[in-house]
């Protein structure tokens, strides 16, 4: 079990990175802070020994992954903020940017996982593959699919 | 700008809400448990709605038992899994900051067939429950666990087409996937359950078999132990979720396919021995696994731990579960359970009836008054939230002996 400091480092460097995967998923604020704090209570209470910081954060993408399709499969899953009210809160460099937030999150979640895990954590086509359990051809068609479907905006960004 | 520059610029708005870690250390403090959860309320009435409709749809097998000779070869090893040292590691993170620690080493004994058989043949389950998930069969065959909730089952994975886009790499004797984890593959996951279908938390540790494994057909020896719910279980139900391709705005239970189910009953679970311990603290080992309960009125709450922990036989020999120096641990799994228990699941069978003691050596931390009293735990907290005015922090050496 981590030490009460080893974990507070662990927490403080990934629990974004957990939020940001969980978000991706659910499109939930209020669901993806709970899964948060369900992943980062598990990180607490494993005995496990991570040998290298990559093992610990494939890890913990594995255990939200996890957390997300538990929450996901239940019936009741919470109705909280409208999205739109929590995009407002959130703090973009440029119009743009909004614009490509809004659309990635317009995707359907298959593709926005992908999406998280191969653009914004820059693992390759087969480590994706490896943290969702699916055949690296199917991200591939994933990637190209949402790709096609960014496509516009991300054109029109290229444009300003 | 490339793709992914722009998308890591949409994203990177996205953060954990403010005091999202308080609020995990605050209850790794203060609270019980994950059901002490602030949204425990909206979870437990979800639990309970899931396990209405899934009742529905599960059909249930029975379980067997006989000689199980071949499981306690496999999840214990008859001489080809390996054991491994002490790893010192050194790694520095991108923010430049020097991390250095120990891998702890493992050292694993054979298991004699014929003497597992006689201590826990008897509660060793043959189940043969199967789930298809794309081409994937994955089959429960092996069950064996205490009447605390610790454990060890095997399932096996079955691809005629050889797993493509899945790759095993063997490390340590043992066979693990690419990323370390074996535990869901095609999206099907292997959860527990009481018998109404209401999900237990385990923790497990899934590795895979390298006997006897082939391309198309691969054995996971999945150990486990219990975190949250096992006190309230009268049975245990093992069942296959597969969750399929979301609709991320259904509400449905449809989303989830539950294929199958096997009750366990506890009262075929292998019978713990209580063991006594100073102070109020007590044990209670099996073969398979050792559970510590703090006293009545526990001032540490989760917060105490073990370095060294051994069980001691009365042949003089001795089972190292933790050992502080070289870091050694010798348990497949290990958690913090309800009540503030602690529990390890073994990485080899040994019998109850040979333990003369079981010595834990540790520390813990809590908090005592202006008098120099230890206040318990659950009192030391106002409404879980407000520390009482006047404690102070105080930390004890813990050096602990627990005999029959």
């Amino acid at each position: 079990m981590l030490t009460k400091e080893r974990f507070t480092q662990a927490a403080q460097k990934y629990m974004d990175m957990i939020f940001r995967v969980a978000f991706s998923y659910l499109k939930s604020r209020e669901d993806a802070d709970d899964a948060t704090q369900n992943v980062l209570l598990a990180l607490y209470k494993t005995d496990k020994t991570f040998e290298s910081f990559e093992h610990m954060k494939a890890w913990l993408i594995r255990v939200t992954v996890n957390e997300c399709k538990k929450i996901l499969r239940s019936p009741w899953r919470k109705r909280g903020e409208p999205l739109e009210d929590y995009e407002n809160t959130l703090r973009f460099q440029e119009p743009r940017d909004r614009e490509l937030y809004s659309a990635v999150m317009a995707l359907d979640v298959k593709y926005r996982a992908v999406i998280v895990l191969y653009y914004y954590e820059g693992y390759s086509i087969r480590e994706t593959a490896g943290l969702l359990r699916i055949p690296p051809a199917t991200v591939g068609t994933r990637l190209a699919r949402a790709r096609e479907q960014l496509k516009l905006t991300l054109t029109e960004a290229e444009r300003l | 700008m490339t793709d992914r520059e722009r998308i890591r610029r949409a994203l990177e708005p996205l953060h954990a809400s403010d005091g999202t870690l308080e609020e995990v250390l605050e209850m790794i403090d203060r609270e019980k448990t994950v059901k002490t959860m602030k949204h425990t309320g909206r979870r437990t009435v979800r639990t309970a709605l899931i396990a209405a409709a899934l009742v529905l749809i599960l059909s249930v097998t029975a379980y067997a038992v006989g000689e199980h000779t071949g499981f306690f070869e496999t999840v214990f090893g008859n001489g080809d899994i390996a054991s491994w040292d002490t790893e010192h590691v050194t790694l520095t993170d991108e923010d430049g900051n020097v991390w250095k620690y120990d891998v702890a080493g493992q050292e694993r004994v054979p298991v004699d067939p014929e003497d597992a058989e006689a201590l826990v043949g008897d509660e060793t389950a043959s189940v043969g429950q199967s789930v298809t998930v794309q081409d994937v069969t994955f089959t429960v065959e092996d069950i064996v666990m205490d009447a605390n909730g610790m454990g060890v089952l095997t399932y096996t994975m079955e691809d005629p087409n050889g797993f493509p886009g899945t790759e095993f790499t063997e490390t340590g004797g043992m066979l693990t996937q690419d990323s370390g984890e074996v535990g869901t593959l095609r999206g099907a996951t292997l959860c527990f359950a009481d018998a109404n279908g209401k999900e237990i938390s385990f923790l497990d540790e899934n590795t895979i078999v390298a006997a006897g494994g082939t391309d198309t057909r691969k054995t996971v020896a999945m150990y486990f132990a219990p975190f949250e719910g096992m006190e309230e279980a009268e049975n245990l139900k093992l069942t296959f979720y597969v969750v399929k391709e979301h609709d991320p705005d259904a509400t449905l239970a449809a989303d989830v396919e539950a294929e199958g189910g096997v009750i366990f009953p506890l009262s075929q679970a292998v019978a713990v021995t209580p063991l006594t311990g100073p102070d109020g603290w007590s044990a209670s080992i099996s073969p398979v696994g050792l559970m510590i309960a703090p006293p009545e009125g526990n001032p540490y709450g989760q917060n105490y731990f073990f370095n060294d922990l051994a069980i001691h036989m009365t042949d003089g020999s001795e089972y190292v579960l933790k050992q502080a120096e070289p870091y050694m641990y010798n348990a497949m799994v290990g958690c913090v359970s309800e009540g503030f228990r602690t529990g390890f699941t073994f990485n080899r069978i040994i019998d109850p009836a040979q333990v003369e003691s079981v010595t834990a050596v540790g520390e813990g931390s809590g908090y005592e008054d202006a008098g120099g009293e230890a206040v318990p735990y659950e009192d030391a907290w106002i409404d879980g939230n407000t520390l009482q005015e006047g404690l102070t922090e105080m930390h004890d050496e813990l050096d602990l002996t627990f005999t029959k």
